[in-house]
């Protein structure tokens, strides 16, 4: 090896290159978000929109990114979807915009590159794999992430919102934390979708019951007796006031057993049943009381109205 | 197969840097530290250095005795003499054209483990400033408290022991001197600084 190498014959020379090229382009539709709970990266997603890591966001007034060639400049707020973990901002200000890939193919082993900006280290990258690529998901506040992705790689304070650069040098998603220290990555496909829905109504109502459950396992007897096909459910710890389980007859107490005549055993379960567009409609839930079997019709609400 | 081209090449690279890096003991504390020239010159971070005489271990396990000629705590730097001739020498690289995104490899003693490679990539080139007046006041996971330097950041594992040693680009060339860890970090001082240093000694 000398330094007279060159890098047409040197795989690990064209590489580097590759690398720091991929890194300066994306950089140049990547901002820094300033004054939040923790610093973050913003993308430039399409033209006048900035997506980023929603978990990063505390405030909603006077919020300013940092873009690319050193300017602050004022953004505002447009929406926010905790369950996917993601935040949009409108800019007046005009950048490339980010060459998102929603639709790549993910496997294990790929380079996971990261690329970020950040109010002090300016663009900032971290390299490493992707360590796991899965179907699709449900974060723990019900929201559906179109794939599971984790990735093996070092994520550095203020790392979050930083984009996911695949190895031809397109955005997949942006990265974000995860439980157990993982780092994980919201795909771009689910970025999309999310955003159309914020434009319109600037956050996502869910569907809400007004329950607070606990999974249990169900004593062998009350199996048997009922003729029951699994040994498991979620028992009612909490009823709210007015909420749609109220109104539909739910007492503390209940175990619930199956939605739409489908076996529930996680919470997990039900939140596939709560997705925006089912606000409006009837479940049947059946249940376990006093040792009976019980059906009950419930109409799902809006979480947005009764939070 | 590229992956198996790229290997060779990690495999070449490594060994150059091998061959340049020492591992530095003074009964205290221990590092790396990086042959300079070829009649005996090896610079280390000077938190390595604590006292004035040092054993120094070169690549074919022969322990030389060192001196400490210079040192500056400022800068975390200190250059030693040691009895040698031919040493193999450093290409040094251009530490002032490093890119975001870059790869980089580190050599060095990581837990006292000798001639141990670590890869990476350039992790930021813009936040000199900023880490010159954070490090300064904050306390760090480190190979070392007191950096004041505009360090190279680079996203890379280090571990103690790679005090001293040697950042190398792809080209195998010296571009920085792994000196501290901050937030996960690597932060390295430059060659170029590693160059003054050397200079400004009378």
């Amino acid at each position: 090896m000398s330094s007279t190498s060159d890098s047409n014959s040197n795989p690990l020379i064209a590489f580097s290159q590759n690398l720091a090229e991929i890194a300066e382009n994306v950089g140049n539709s990547l901002v820094a978000i300033n004054g939040q709970r923790f610093p973050c990266s913003g993308i430039y997603w399409h033209e006048g929109l900035i997506v980023t890591s929603e978990e990063n966001i505390k405030r909603s007034e006077g919020v300013t990114v940092i873009l690319p060639d050193g300017e602050t400049s004022p953004v505002t707020l447009l929406g926010r979807d905790r369950s996917t973990d993601i935040a949009i901002f409108k800019t007046e200000t005009s950048l490339p915009i980010a060459p998102i890939d929603s639709d790549c193919e993910l496997k294990v082993g790929h380079l996971a590159i990261a690329v970020g900006r950040d109010s002090e280290k300016g663009l900032f990258v971290a390299q490493g794999i992707i360590s796991t690529v899965g179907d699709s998901w449900r974060s723990s506040l019900g929201g559906y992430i179109d794939r599971f992705i984790r990735l093996d790689i070092n994520f550095y304070p203020g790392s979050g919102g930083s984009a996911l650069v695949n190895a031809a040098g397109k955005v997949v998603g942006f990265n974000t934390t995860g439980p157990r220290r993982s780092v994980l990555t919201i795909p771009a496909a689910t970025i999309n979708r999310v955003i159309d829905r914020l434009l319109e109504t600037g956050n996502i109502n869910r569907g809400y019951l007004g329950l607070g459950m606990q999974p249990v396992y169900l004593p062998d007897s009350l199996v048997d007796e009922l003729s029951l096909n699994h040994r498991q459910g979620l028992m009612v710890v909490n009823v709210e006031a007015q909420a749609p389980a109220e109104q539909a007859g739910i007492i503390l107490g209940d175990i619930l057993i199956a939605i739409e005549d489908t076996s529930i055993a996680r919470l997990r379960d039900i939140q596939a049943y709560l997705e925006p567009q089912n606000i409006g409609k009837t479940l049947k839930i059946q249940l376990i009381r006093a040792g009976l079997l019980k059906d009950v019709s419930l109409i799902i609400g809006d979480s947005g109205r009764n939070k | 197969m590229i992956v198996n081209q790229i290997e060779t090449e990690l495999a070449a690279i490594s060994q150059q840097l091998r061959s340049i890096t020492v591992e530095i003991d003074n009964h205290r504390s221990g590092g790396s530290g990086i042959i300079w020239s070829a009649d005996g010159l090896i610079v280390t971070n000077s938190h390595v250095v604590r006292g004035s005489k040092v054993d120094v271990k070169l690549e074919n396990e022969r322990v030389v005795k060192g001196s400490v000629i210079a040192r500056d705590n400022q800068q975390d730097l200190a250059l030693i003499k040691v009895e040698a001739e031919k040493l193999p020498i450093p290409n040094i690289g251009n530490s002032q054209l490093l890119r975001p995104g870059e790869i980089v490899l580190a050599m060095g003693s990581p837990w006292g483990f000798r001639g141990a490679l670590a890869t990476g990539v350039i992790h930021t080139t813009e936040w000199q400033e900023a880490n010159k007046t954070k490090l300064n006041g904050t306390k760090q996971t480190s190979l070392n408290q007191t950096p004041s330097t505009s360090a190279i950041v680079a996203d890379i594992r280090l571990a103690p022991g790679n005090s001293g040693g040697v950042l190398a680009n792809v080209l195998g060339e010296v571009i920085g001197i792994n000196t501290a860890i901050y937030r996960g970090l690597a932060l390295a001082i430059p060659s170029h600084q590693i160059a003054d240093f050397i200079k400004s000694i009378p």
